[in-house]
């Protein structure tokens, strides 16, 4: 067993898992998705990409590149939900379908990263 | 380019994690530590407001607190936060800063860079690897030349000496093994561009698998491979894995001398035709017929008595081991060094003596005691490591036998000046008097100056006054291309004519021009200068070829222009 491999394992994951847990629930209603959730995962999201740096492999760059994809659609997102509280509202629904579904692309993004993984550990088992 | 990027990110990985933990963990505490407004009610700072204050908190500790002055709450996370996002910062900085000094990331750097150096050339080049003594007196030479060159070596010393003696021009150079594939494509061998491959490492079977990579990998069809090898079979070898020249030191050297004892003409001709730096025509003093005595049956023992035994020139051995060595039964044993084995090998009926030992010091004390034995003994020793430079030249030899000179001197010749090589190694079927006549026209053309050789294609992009009064179906002959404007200057001499690989030494006067001809001439460089002028003027072409024609630019546009509408006129170039 391999420490590196364990914590990388745990943040594609926990990126995936954390990302779930903001989608789920109904898409505009802003008592169902919390803001420390969406943060947790855009940092966690930040932080597999800065893991998948510098492997050559075509499925380091395919990682590296659905990592990226996440962190586009989550920083969108955060920023997004900046603008819309920035003058003290509260959240619209509106806003909160936006935040929702650009959080959803993220998580299709961090699925193939998982299945990804997943595959690969397969191989190399074989 | 991909490595040096990969390399960073790699590096930088644990740095960048840090940071952004660092700063996501200060910036949640911010939310969530409460705050207080003007009015003394409780306020938290939204995630915007938190990142931004974390931001500038980060890299410059602050402009203050906002949007209300901080809680002493707050102002504890804050503390804290600076603190932890300052080592944080430290951190990344160092890494950097070591990544930058690191051996391996430079290398990936300088090896980028040389490979888009080289990737961006757009002229003809050459690739020399193995920079020794021989490696800069090769660059020396093509550099003067104007010859494009890319250098590669092991070792990164020569590579300073290289940056240091500064020899103009265009000279990349990379520190790296250049018997691996990688490098070599690096420096440019699959570059529709490369000349040519020139190894020219002290070790044969490095110059061997450079010539194999050279071989597999070219794209440029002309490309030459010269390897350097001081053993015959490697040098076999080399040719059967389509090497075009195998460069061995002692047999050019051996070869030489043969020619300057058999044929001094033809050796000081030699001599004027190649670059060796002087601008006079000197009159070398040449080496006697008669027996020779060479002192060391090694290398370069063996070719000279290979050699002069073919030229028919008796060649006495002194060597301390003949048997070993397998030297001629005739040998006789000792070092040279002292006079009773001189004497052994009767030095005073002999014209020349060789000192011809790997040994420097030796090979002095051999020269010295010879010329206290017979003073007007015609001396050549070999030079084996440049160190002793100043020890050889206060000897006051007749001739030094200088590896590097020799071998720099013969790839200057096949890379630059292909048509003179070809030019001396036909000149051999001249008769001495022909030679002799050649010699005094060329003293008279160029004024007691070393001549400068040029060659051109007609038919070339070069000749393009040439190629149009040829397109015409006009006769060029070859006194023509060497007319001049100016009657003043001295006219140019052609050497050599190359048709379809067929060779014509020394054309004749009214030989004809045509289309695929190439052309070796040598003359002064206001010969030159005219001669190039001559190739790219049809103005210039015309007024030399008919000087009684009108003389009146205007007139002579326009009656060109005539010419060029009227098909019937060109029946009258024709015939004149």
């Amino acid at each position: 067993m391999n420490l590196e491999k364990v914590v990388f394992g745990f943040f594609i994951l926990l990126a995936l898992t954390v990302n779930f847990g903001f989608f789920v629930g109904d898409i505009d209603n802003p008592a169902h998705h919390h803001r420390y959730e969406l943060y947790a995962a855009l940092v966690i999201s930040l932080i597999t990409t800065i893991l998948k740096f510098g492997d050559r492999s075509q499925m380091g760059a395919i990682l590296l590149a659905s990592s990226l994809v996440a962190d586009l659609q989550l920083i969108v997102a955060v920023i997004v939900w900046s603008s819309a509280t920035v003058s003290g509202d509260p959240l619209s629904p509106d806003s909160m379908a936006i935040i929702v579904s650009l959080s959803g692309g993220a998580l299709v993004a961090n699925m193939i990263s998982v299945v990804l993984l997943v595959v690969e550990t397969l191989m190399f088992r074989r | 380019m991909s490595n040096v990027i990969f390399i960073f990110l790699r590096r930088m990985r644990r740095p960048l994690i840090l940071l952004v933990l660092v700063y996501s963990v200060a910036t949640i505490g911010l939310t969530i530590v409460p705050g207080q407004d003007n009015q003394g009610l409780p306020h938290f700072l939204n995630f915007f407001h938190a990142f931004y204050f974390v931001s500038f908190m980060g890299s410059t500790i602050g402009f203050g607190e906002i949007p209300y002055p901080f809680t002493d709450a707050q102002r504890v996370w804050v503390l804290i936060s600076i603190y932890t996002s300052v080592v944080a910062w430290l951190y990344t900085i160092g890494s950097l800063l070591t990544l930058f000094q690191d051996p391996a990331f430079k290398h990936a750097i300088t090896f980028q860079t040389f490979r888009n150096t080289v990737k961006r050339q757009t002229e003809p080049f050459w690739i020399i690897c193995g920079l020794g003594n021989i490696g800069h007196a090769v660059i020396e030479r093509l550099a003067r030349n104007n010859v494009n060159v890319v250098v590669i070596d092991y070792d990164q010393y020569s590579l300073s000496t290289l940056e240091l003696a500064d020899y103009g021009g265009w000279v990349p150079a990379l520190m790296a093994d250049a018997t691996v594939p990688e490098n070599l494509v690096a420096a440019g061998i699959a570059h529709p561009d490369c000349e040519g491959v020139i190894a020219l490492a002290s070790d044969d079977t490095a110059n061997l698998k450079i010539a194999i990579t050279a071989n597999q990998l070219r794209v440029n069809p002309n490309l030459k491979v010269i390897c350097r090898s001081e053993n015959q079979e490697v040098a076999r070898n080399m040719e059967s894995f389509g090497t075009n020249v195998v460069l061995n030191p002692f047999e050019i050297f051996s070869n030489h001398l043969g020619i300057a004892i058999h044929s001094p003409q033809l050796h000081t001709l030699g001599l004027w035709l190649t670059d060796n730096g002087e601008t006079n025509l000197t009159k070398v003093k040449t080496p006697p017929t008669g027996r020779w005595v060479v002192c060391g049956y090694g290398q370069l023992g063996k070719s000279l008595e290979i050699i002069l035994g073919k030229r028919k020139i008796d060649v006495t051995i002194i060597d301390p081991a003949p048997k070993d060595h397998h030297a001629p039964a005739s040998s006789i044993t000792g070092l040279g060094t002292e006079a009773t084995t001189l004497i052994e090998a009767n030095l005073a009926t002999a014209t020349g003596l060789v000192a011809a030992t790997a040994d420097d010091a030796d090979n002095l004390s051999i020269i010295m005691t010879a010329k206290e034995l017979c003073p007007s003994l015609f001396t050549i020793a070999r030079l084996n490591s440049t160190d002793n430079e100043a020890l050889f030249s206060a000897a006051k030899l007749d001739l030094v036998m200088r590896r590097d000179e020799v071998l720099a001197d013969r790839i200057l010749a096949i890379v630059d000046r292909p048509l003179v090589t070809q030019f001396l190694r036909l000149a051999h079927q001249l008769s001495k008097e022909t030679v002799e006549k050649l010699m005094a026209r060329i003293e008279t053309a160029t004024g007691n100056n070393k001549p400068i050789s040029w060659r051109y294609t007609v038919g070339s992009p070069q000749t393009l006054a040439f190629n149009r009064l040829l397109a015409k179906g006009a006769t060029l002959t070859v006194a023509d291309l060497t007319k001049q404007a100016n009657s003043l200057h001295r006219s140019a001499i052609p050497l050599l004519v190359v048709e379809d690989g067929n060779t014509h030494l020394l054309p004749e006067p009214s030989d004809q021009v045509s289309t695929g001809q190439q052309y070796l001439f040598c003359g002064t460089h206001n010969a030159r200068r005219n001669s190039q002028w001559l190739c790219e003027d049809e103005e210039l072409l015309d007024q030399v070829l008919h000087p009684d024609r009108a003389s009146i630019p205007l007139i002579q546009w326009l009656s060109r222009i005539q010419e060029q509408r009227c098909p019937s006129m060109k029946k009258v170039i024709n015939n004149e």
